[in-house]
């Protein structure tokens, strides 16, 4: 289920990115209005995951366990990064570009890295 | 879950908004005929304050030495516009226009904002008719002179016609002097544009004559972020043929005219018009212009003449020489976005004197540079010049002559689609 939220925010921060790639090349507004909600719904399972991993990350504090705390450290900032990015794509028009454009290839970029830690981290604990 | 946790995302972006906004008012001193435009500006969160709205109470307007001020009626469902009827009565249009719809994350939240400066009262959709039979000061007749119209503003009363602009139409009843009640259902004069209309004011306007009546029709976005197949027949003053109801553009980049006036006299039309946000405080001011026929005042793509907005892309293709992607800048500022609720401290282009002063005058200093450039006015490209009326002109107007360009309908009609 954690595995599910992590993983859920990744084709949403690909979308926008291609949604902001698309009205970088068309200068059609319909792409980055497209790309504001997909931003939305990555925060919304980036912020999930976050939530689950911090209560992970304290329960398991006292346990032999540990797991590192770069999980949620980078989910953080896949969120924070996030949030800049919504804020950015709420400039009218081209005034969100080429920022947007730029932040939502980081933001993908750090939630893969968050996922694919988190994933390893999970299997690790699996097996 | 999903809900919730969105709900709480606006909280945070609102409560940090708020905490942005305290303390980036207007400074004001953007006015007159020669502003001083500051650099545009926009950090991560717009700057903008949302005023409350407040009772009156036992405040009132400052109003000039030897004058006074008096409330004549209250409980008035959303009034916007008045108009003085020859003998003395007063007609109010009560309304408010339909909110466009919810496009990004961002509208939601700007909704949730905007929503605390609106009032919860619920437009009159009506006509409401004051009177003062005895002179001494007091409306105390009061009727409801039409209803069930849509979100009316503009009035104007040629003749015995009492013309009504709808939010989505223009309207016309048969006006008796004396009359509390229209006698009829209004008659449709034409149709004006209404998809989204998110600014849906129509201000109007009727020229000496009563031929001719003016119509400003606001934008459908702030600097054309609906995209600009939205903008097609917005932000503009349409020309009406009073009688056929023919309509054409008769002058382009008007973000929002809001008030549209003719000049006794000079039989110059002007226009007040709301100009563009989220520029900083201070940007852009909105302005009180003379109208020209066939002018392009620079909304989406430039501003205050030749300040072109970076935000809107593709900018705008010059298509000919001598055209330009810049607008005709022939206004006087009031200040960034104040020009419905300005007050007026006296210090502004509304001060009594200085709106009186003949448009002669301010004319050259306005105009700044207009003369070299007026030979090259930036058009709309030619699918959207205007001139050349949309509907089919009646046959005894190739006598007359309409007042404008004659080829311009062929031009229009000519590159309608591309």
């Amino acid at each position: 289920m954690h595995a599910v939220l992590a993983f859920s925010s990744l084709p949403l921060f690909l979308g926008a990115l291609l949604g902001d790639w698309a009205y970088a090349r068309s200068f059609q507004v319909q792409w980055t209005n497209f790309a504001s909600w997909l931003i939305a719904g990555g925060l919304v399972f980036v912020g999930l995951a976050l939530l689950w991993a911090v209560v992970d990350v304290l329960r398991s504090a006292a346990a032999r366990h540990r797991r590192g705390v770069l999980y949620p450290l980078l989910l953080l900032a896949s969120f924070a990064l996030g949030f800049v990015n919504a804020l950015v794509h709420a400039k009218d028009g081209w005034a969100a570009m080429p920022a947007g454009l730029v932040l939502s290839a980081v933001v993908l970029l750090v939630a893969a890295a968050a996922s694919a830690i988190g994933l390893a981290g999970l299997r690790g604990r699996a097996a | 879950m999903t809900t919730r946790a969105a709900a709480a995302g606006a909280v945070v972006a609102v409560a940090a908004m708020l905490a942005i906004a305290a303390g980036t008012d207007p400074s004001g001193e953007q006015v007159g005929a020669n502003p001083d435009l500051p650099a545009p500006q926009r950090g991560l969160l717009p700057q903008m304050g949302v005023a409350r709205p407040a009772p009156w109470g036992d405040r009132r307007p400052t109003v000039p030495r030897g004058w006074t001020i008096t409330a004549i009626a209250s409980e008035l469902r959303i009034p916007r516009q008045t108009l003085a009827l020859p003998n003395g009565d007063i007609l109010v249009a009560e309304g408010k226009g339909k909110s466009a719809p919810m496009l990004t994350p961002k509208d939601y939240i700007a909704g949730i904002l905007k929503s605390r400066g609106a009032t919860s009262v619920e437009g009159g959709d009506r006509l409401t008719l004051l009177r003062d039979a005895d002179g001494d000061g007091s409306y105390e007749g009061r009727w409801v002179y039409a209803e069930n119209l849509n979100a009316p503003y503009g009035l104007a009363l040629v003749g015995n016609r009492l013309y009504v602009a709808n939010q989505d139409a223009l309207v016309r009843f048969d006006y008796e002097p004396g009359q509390t009640r229209a006698a009829a259902a209004p008659v449709t004069v034409t149709p004006l544009p209404s998809a989204v209309n998110h600014h849906w004011t129509k201000a109007l306007a009727a020229d000496a004559s009563g031929r001719f009546l003016y119509v400003g029709i606001g934008s459908n976005s702030n600097i054309g972020e609906r995209g600009m197949a939205l903008e097609e027949d917005r932000a503009m003053v349409w020309q009406v043929d009073a009688d056929s109801g023919a309509s054409r553009p008769y002058a382009t980049g008007l973000r929002n005219p809001t008030a549209l006036a003719f000049e006794p006299g000079s039989g110059r039309l002007w226009a007040v018009v709301n100009e563009r946000d989220e520029l900083g405080p201070d940007l852009v001011p909105d302005y009180l212009t003379s109208v020209r026929e066939g002018a392009f005042y620079g909304w989406p793509y430039a501003y205050w003449g030749q300040n072109l907005d970076p935000r809107v892309r593709p900018p705008r293709r010059a298509e000919g020489e001598g055209q330009r992607a810049t607008g005709l800048r022939t206004a006087v500022a009031f200040g960034a976005a104040r020009a419905r609720v300005r007050k007026n401290r006296g210090r502004g282009p509304v001060r009594r004197g200085r709106l009186r002063r003949p448009a002669r005058q301010l004319e050259p200093q306005a105009a700044g540079g207009l003369q070299g450039r007026l030979r090259a006015v930036p058009q709309w490209p030619p699918e959207r010049r205007a001139g050349g009326f949309r509907h089919r002109i009646p046959g005894r107007w190739q006598h007359d002559g309409p007042p404008g360009r004659r080829d311009g309908g062929r031009a229009r009609r000519g590159h309608r689609r591309r």
